[in-house]
């Protein structure tokens, strides 16, 4: 072994940590080179000298400052949370407030119920709403919805939850994702996006059917959704598709009762509606009269939309 | 850790100041004699630890409980030492000296001053104040590794968790700090004979 090696090796040696043979070579060297035993002699006394620096003690008052400084961090962080739950708060007391409106309006306004009652009013299997961009509401029972103002939305039933938004973003296009979650319940993921539409600053629409879940949010929501969605620990995959509404004109109505026509309630409908208003509706049949056609090519579709499969 | 810990974990984790106090009792000593060496000083020591401690006790959430619970704090109190260090602009680079762990070949010429160590020279407390003075002057993580190996006596693989670098890397890092802290020995030793 030569000086460069020994070199190499000193520091270990000196913590005791070569193996039996490296440990002979090393002291087999220094016996015969003065400049390697002279080197290991000075690193030795370093070493042996920093170990028994004395330890010192914590200075007089430290804990106490500390606890000071812990006691601030802490009503600092509260301070934090109680602005969260005051946006949270404020933003279920609107939806309290609008729930309680749409409800007062209900009776003044919707000839649908002169149809069909509400017990019987289309809900379930539907995935879009009819919404106007007034204060007037949607014909449909399962959800109400508002644009420009504040939101106004309210809960009909189990299956269908959140607020309805619709943009004025002049987008003429939209995206639409599917998204698979394998192993868990419908009840748990519906869980997990609840608890992020109620913080959201957008929008969203949320219905539960059989086997799926349906988001919807102005394309301008779409993207902080999306990744608020796939990272769900049980994603187990999802594409997006970008829909040009410019070529698309895509209508919906309510699934109609079994004793009430398509028909029937589309022209209750249309009787609703404000022609200065943005409408949304999915054709199914192609009957609905121009002036509601002319009002869906000013203001196309807006919303963006993430189905999501949940399989158990 | 031990279930003591582990609850004192969970309720400080919760926001509880009392129960964070109570966990790091036993490591307070240690983790300011740390933070002392690192900054050379007394009152930088002491805001530097608290800043730390406070940045443990936001952080706790974060402790992965399949790693040890001493070297994630003492990892946080040299990263924090070492920010403070760099704010303070006293990150001294050892330069001009040789770097033995490349440019060895054949015998040593490198060794400035070739003075004999007396013996036992590590009791003598003029040594050790130069020493500490030395210490001072190495770079941040050369100051670092020699603190936690030789000053506090963490073995090489508590020394490679709390630095997050591997055994191989401590090795190598620990020689070449002890060279170059010897150097700067022997320079300011032979600065004071002149």
């Amino acid at each position: 072994m030569n000086c460069a090696d020994i070199q190499e090796k000193m520091s270990l040696y000196i913590d005791d940590l070569l193996d039996a043979h490296d440990k002979q070579l090393v002291e087999e060297h220094l016996l015969q080179c003065k400049s390697c035993s002279l080197e290991y002699e000075t690193l030795m006394a370093n070493t042996e000298a920093l170990k028994r620096i004395p330890e010192v003690p914590l200075p007089t008052g430290f804990k106490e400052e500390l606890h000071t400084k812990l006691v601030a961090e802490q009503k600092k962080k509260k301070s934090k949370d109680w602005r969260s739950y005051t946006v949270i708060a404020a933003a279920v007391l609107i939806m309290v407030v609008s729930a309680l409106q749409n409800q007062f309006f209900d009776h003044k306004n919707l000839t649908v119920d002169e149809a069909a009652s509400e017990e019987e009013a289309p809900r379930t299997g539907s995935k879009w709403t009819l919404a106007n961009d007034s204060q007037e509401k949607s014909m449909n029972n399962s959800a109400m919805f508002s644009v420009e103002s504040a939101p106004e939305s309210i809960e009909m039933d189990s299956m269908t939850e959140g607020i309805a938004m619709l943009s004025d973003d002049n987008a003429f296009e939209t995206y639409e994702a599917q998204v698979t979650i394998k192993g868990d319940t419908l009840e748990s993921a519906a869980a997990y996006f609840r608890e992020y539409i109620i913080i959201s600053s957008y929008y969203i629409t949320m219905k539960v059917n059989e086997d799926e879940i349906l988001l919807e949010v102005s394309p301008g929501g779409f993207d902080l959704l999306l990744d608020h969605v796939t990272a769900y620990s049980k994603v187990d995959s999802y594409n997006v598709n970008v829909i040009s509404l410019t070529e698309q004109f895509d209508y919906t109505a309510s699934e109609p009762d079994e004793d009430v026509s398509l028909k029937a309630i589309e022209d209750a409908n249309i009787k609703g509606m404000n022609r200065n208003d943005s409408a949304e509706m999915q054709q199914e049949s192609g009957d609905l009269p121009e002036e509601v056609i002319e009002d869906y090519i000013e203001q196309p579709i807006r919303n963006a939309t993430i189905i999501i499969e949940v399989i158990e | 850790m031990s279930s003591e810990e582990k609850l004192l974990l969970k309720k400080a984790i919760k926001g509880d100041i009392e129960s964070f106090e109570r966990l790091i009792e036993k490591y307070q000593v240690k983790a300011y004699n740390i933070a002392l060496r690192m900054m050379g000083n007394e009152e930088d020591a002491k805001d530097t630890l608290q800043d730390a401690w406070i940045k443990i006790y936001k952080s706790l959430k974060k402790f992965r409980q399949d790693s040890s619970f001493y070297t994630w704090i003492y990892r946080i109190v040299t990263n924090t030492c070492h920010d403070a260090l760099k704010k303070r602009n006293r990150i001294n680079q050892v330069t001009s000296l040789t770097d033995y762990s490349n440019s060895f070949e054949g015998e040593i010429n490198d060794i400035k001053d070739e003075v004999h160590i007396p013996e036992r020279i590590f009791e003598n407390k003029e040594y050790t104040q130069l020493l500490l003075e030395s210490l001072d002057k190495l770079s941040t993580d050369h100051k670092q590794i020699i603190i936690l190996r030789d000053v506090q006596g963490f073995s090489y693989e508590e020394i490679s968790q709390i630095m997050a670098c591997s055994e191989g890397t401590v090795k190598s890092r620990l020689s070449r700090a002890r060279i170059k802290l010897k150097e700067i020995i022997s320079q300011d030793r032979s600065m004071e004979q002149i």
